[in-house]
């Protein structure tokens, strides 16, 4: 398989690029999260021979710009550059990924910078939703471990780790995505030059251990972020799923990469229930939105969503009520959702969402860095060649009686975890009164993340 | 019957591809830039009127009817036009700001027809109800709710425009009053429709893989028999000169303090408008700026830096916005003023400023301004944008590369002056948001706990 993927389109001066590598957070060592997260931000803040404001002096002045993100599975480096000046930037490219520094002073003030970047997630009631919902959700897993550390790992990680982790970077599982104004017949090339420094050892994909979820009782569980005057809520309900093979008694979550077959994005009823659940909420003019929004005007957004990577997929509804209407829109959720899996989605709101789905496809791929983000995302899932442009064939071929029954078997209404933020003396009177809730946690929104 | 007929009025070369606006004899602009990379375009109606047009009392209004468009005509049900949208793998949206309303729809090639028929049709024959009214009414007051009342950079924006423009309708929320929202009734709507929604006021931008002559004969078929109507004279009054800076605090259930400081800066489509745009890039564009070097890297007082110059058709703002460090109060607060002002005098002395060819420091700024003009090239729903942007804005719709050319041309004494001019010395209006128990007892003033504000000024609604 190749080391490269090039998308040409000669028609602007500009390129973008992508360097991935396969090390991401959920390789952070036990009781060091964060590791992952501040060795990619590190590399920008110090090089044999350049210093942060040198890096920094020296990529902006191309007019590029150059960002370093970490995710479960990888990390990726971005830039983009004018033609004339990508030489350039390889060339720093070069120098930082071949001999970083980890200076002790820098990676101190990254440690601050990045406390301060945590506490600011309380400010958006969103953001600070989602981070207790993913908690909530995944328990002590590593999934649910917070990608850039807490107060307590952040203190614990040292340069040395840092320096120990990058040396985990392997040629071997990286891949290197180009776009616009660049010679394919190059990138192979390219992608041996930029990766020269990493490690030659085999990529060794860490083992993940299984979720362990407690058997259902047909409540739903609610953790209630609580934060004083608020005169709105975000509300966040939903459960894993696809997690486990359709034909494995167990779940497959402790499988390397390599070997995940048949769960996450790869389970046979990714495709079907992506179409299913689509017909619910993943469109203006569904189920939930048109209950929510357009009808009761309840919500300015009402949506649920399928996301999932080579382990498991997750399923959520997301809306934001007013404080008054956030009892009876649960209860409404509860009773759209419910009925929505007993019965599944009919035949006309499957046919409009296959149209959707297919019809809206060319826009994923309508510029040279959309169609390239598509193609290095499908390698990254583990997708053969061809998987991006079979996009809507493979949308076309999904039966509705599969997308019935995966809605059916994959949504389960009595396993919902809750995450809400709001202020907690004005919701929990509500909520409390409400038999379908077995738990109310309230978590003070000052909580450390 | 007459048979409408449409006049080429000016273009534009990109590379190879000559994009051309037309005009309607029922004065309907029409703007067309073939591009057959891929099979998709972008079909956008804009309309000169936005929230700086609203009526006294009822602010909100520009927005909410935006939301209205997407309710019944008389001849399709509420909610048809999504639902066909959407099958049809359509992606549509709108947005209202200060000076305009646009509707935008990115659809795969062959679905010209259908978009212009379905445009046409709620531009002519909107059918609105009250029931219709009063739920959508509900779905902006939950906007307000989240962009504005439970969102500190929402509130704090909002609080500062209206500080900053007191006789300009700039201070007035995008998004409108809660008490405007409360007050807009049906009547209102549909006079704001009659009054506004006319083809002589309106610019149709066409972006993508179409035929021109296509888009042409349906332009004229559907909106051709549309009569030119006679707009109302704009009301909007100048603001006066600012003499003396202003200030407020909010207090608020806040994690980190927010600091906005705010100069009266010159409209988009200006030279002076170019310079600000290079000085902005200069001080806070990137890792290597200096007031994020200074803030964040050096002082480890903020945690987040930025600037913004508005892109607006009468003057407006050049904006700083700091977020600090959690724990941080007045006091950092009054030190990071200082380390603005102090940075800024020495900018103007620096060589940067000083020399007549580009410093490493000029050049980086310029060299970055040119990548942000490429990367908005790429999608053909931002180059319509910008087109549509350009015409209600500046009046020139060609000043997508007018703007590029214009900074190109910005020299260091250009920025010199412009940051003379602009902000050393002159009046700001600071907005300053501190966490709950640490703002001064007299700082929250009555209308901010009577929660009746609204909208982000910085940001368009959807």
């Amino acid at each position: 398989m190749t080391k490269s993927i090039t998308v040409p389109d000669a028609s602007r001066p500009f390129s973008t690029m992508c360097l991935t590598i396969p090390r991401g957070s959920i390789d952070d060592p036990a009781g060091k999260p964060g590791i992952a997260y501040l060795t990619a931000q590190m590399l920008l803040r110090g090089a044999e021979g350049m210093s942060r404001t040198a890096i920094a002096d020296s990529l902006e002045g191309l007019g590029s710009v150059v960002d370093l993100s970490v995710g479960r599975d990888h990390t990726m480096l971005w830039a983009d550059a004018l033609t004339r000046k990508r030489p350039e930037l390889l060339g720093y490219l070069d120098q930082i990924l071949a001999a970083p520094t980890f200076p002790e002073a820098e990676l101190d003030k990254l440690k601050r910078e990045t406390l301060a970047d945590l506490e600011a997630v309380r400010d958006d009631d969103s953001s600070l939703g989602l981070r207790f919902f993913v908690r909530a959700l995944y328990g002590d897993h590593a999934y649910g471990r917070p990608l850039k550390g807490n107060e307590t790992s952040l203190a614990a990680i040292t340069r040395e780790d840092l320096h120990a982790f990058y040396r985990t970077w392997s040629r071997d599982g990286s891949l290197l995505g180009l776009a616009g104004d660049v010679d394919p017949s190059l990138s192979e090339t390219l992608s041996n030059r930029l990766t020269a420094p990493l490690s030659a050892a085999p990529h060794a994909p860490t083992r993940v251990p299984a979720i362990t979820r407690p058997a259902s009782d047909g409540k739903w569980k609610v953790v209630l972020v609580d934060k004083p005057e608020r005169s709105q809520t975000q509300v966040f309900v939903g459960h894993i799923t696809l997690a486990v093979s359709p034909s494995a008694a167990v779940s497959r979550l402790e499988s390397p990469l390599a070997d995940s077959s048949a769960v996450g994005v790869h389970h046979p009823d990714w495709a079907p229930f992506q179409v299913g659940q689509t017909t619910f909420g993943g469109t203006f003019t569904s189920r939930f939105s048109h209950e929510i929004r357009e009808k009761r005007g309840w919500s300015y957004g009402a949506y649920s969503q399928l996301s999932g990577d080579q382990r498991l997929g997750t399923f959520i509804l997301r809306w934001s009520p007013a404080s008054k209407d956030l009892l009876p829109s649960l209860q409404l959720t509860d009773e759209l959702i419910s009925e929505f899996a007993a019965n599944g989605p009919t035949d006309a709101e499957l046919d409009a969402a296959q149209s959707y789905l297919q019809n809206g496809f060319v826009f994923a791929v309508d510029t040279a860095a959309r169609r390239l983000s598509e193609l290095v995302s499908a390698r990254l899932m583990g997708h053969p060649d061809g998987w991006v442009d079979d996009t809507v064939e493979r949308l076309k071929r999904v039966q509705h009686a599969d997308a019935v029954r995966s809605v059916r078997e994959h949504i389960r209404p009595d396993d919902m975890v809750v995450a809400i933020v709001g202020t907690a003396k004005e919701l929990v009177p509500q909520l409390a009164a409400w038999p379908r809730i077995g738990s109310i946690q309230v978590i003070d929104w000052k909580t450390p993340l | 019957m007459t048979v409408a007929r449409f006049e080429r009025l000016d273009s534009h070369a990109d590379l190879a591809t000559e994009v051309v606006r037309y005009r309607l004899d029922n004065g309907l602009e029409v703007i067309i830039w073939e591009d057959h990379t891929a099979p998709v375009f972008s079909y956008q109606t804009w309309f000169r009127v936005g929230s700086r047009h609203d009526p006294e009392g009822r602010s909100g209004i520009s927005h909410l009817f935006e939301h209205l468009m997407f309710k019944a005509t008389t001849t399709r049900a509420e909610g048809e036009y999504d639902r066909i949208m959407e099958a049809r793998g359509g992606q549509t949206n709108a947005a209202t700001w200060v000076d305009w309303t646009y509707y935008k729809a990115k659809l795969p090639r062959w679905e010209l027809d259908l978009v212009i028929e379905l445009e046409a049709d709620r531009m002519e024959h909107l059918a609105l109800s009250a029931d219709m009214l009063e739920r959508e009414r509900e779905v902006v007051v939950n906007e307000r709710l989240m962009r504005v009342d439970n969102d500190p950079e929402g509130l704090l924006s909002e609080r500062m425009y209206r500080e900053a423009f007191r006789v300009h309708p700039y201070g007035v929320p995008t998004i409108g009053w809660m008490e405007d929202i409360r007050r807009i009734s049906l009547d209102d709507c549909m006079s704001f429709y009659r009054m506004h929604y006319a083809p002589n006021n309106a610019t149709i931008v066409v972006v993508g893989d179409v035929a021109t002559d296509a888009v042409l004969n349906g332009i004229v078929r559907r909106y051709g028999h549309l009569q030119a109507q006679a707009v109302p004279p704009e009301l909007t009054h100048s603001e006066p000169a600012q003499s003396d800076e202003r200030r407020l605090t909010l207090s608020l259930p806040l994690s980190s303090p927010r600091l906005v400081k705010a100069w009266k800066a010159p409209p988009s489509g200006t030279a002076e408008h170019a310079a600000l745009e290079v000085l902005c890039e200069i001080i806070v564009g990137g890792d290597s700026s200096r007031l994020q070097r200074t803030l964040v890297e050096e002082l480890e007082l903020a945690s987040d830096v930025s600037g913004w110059v508005s892109s607006w058709a009468h003057p407006g703002l050049f904006e700083l916005s700091i977020t600090l460090r959690p724990g941080m109060g007045e006091a950092e607060i009054a030190r990071i003023e200082a380390v603005i002002d102090a940075s800024l005098r020495e900018l103007l002395a620096s060589e940067t400023l000083t020399l007549a060819s580009g410093t490493p420091e000029f050049d980086k700024a310029k060299n970055g301004l040119e990548a942000s003009f490429y990367r908005g090239l790429a999608d053909v729903g931002s180059r319509a944008r910008a087109l549509g942007h350009s015409r209600v804005t500046v009046g020139e719709w060609r000043d997508l590369w007018t703007e590029a050319a214009r900074l190109v041309a910005v020299s260091p004494a250009d920025v010199a002056r412009a940051l003379a001019a602009t902000i050393i010395d002159k009046p700001a209006t600071v907005a300053i948001a501190l966490p709950s128990g640490e703002a001064p007892e007299d700082a929250e003033d009555d209308e901010a706990e009577d929660g009746e504000h609204d909208e982000d000024n910085g940001t368009p609604n959807d």
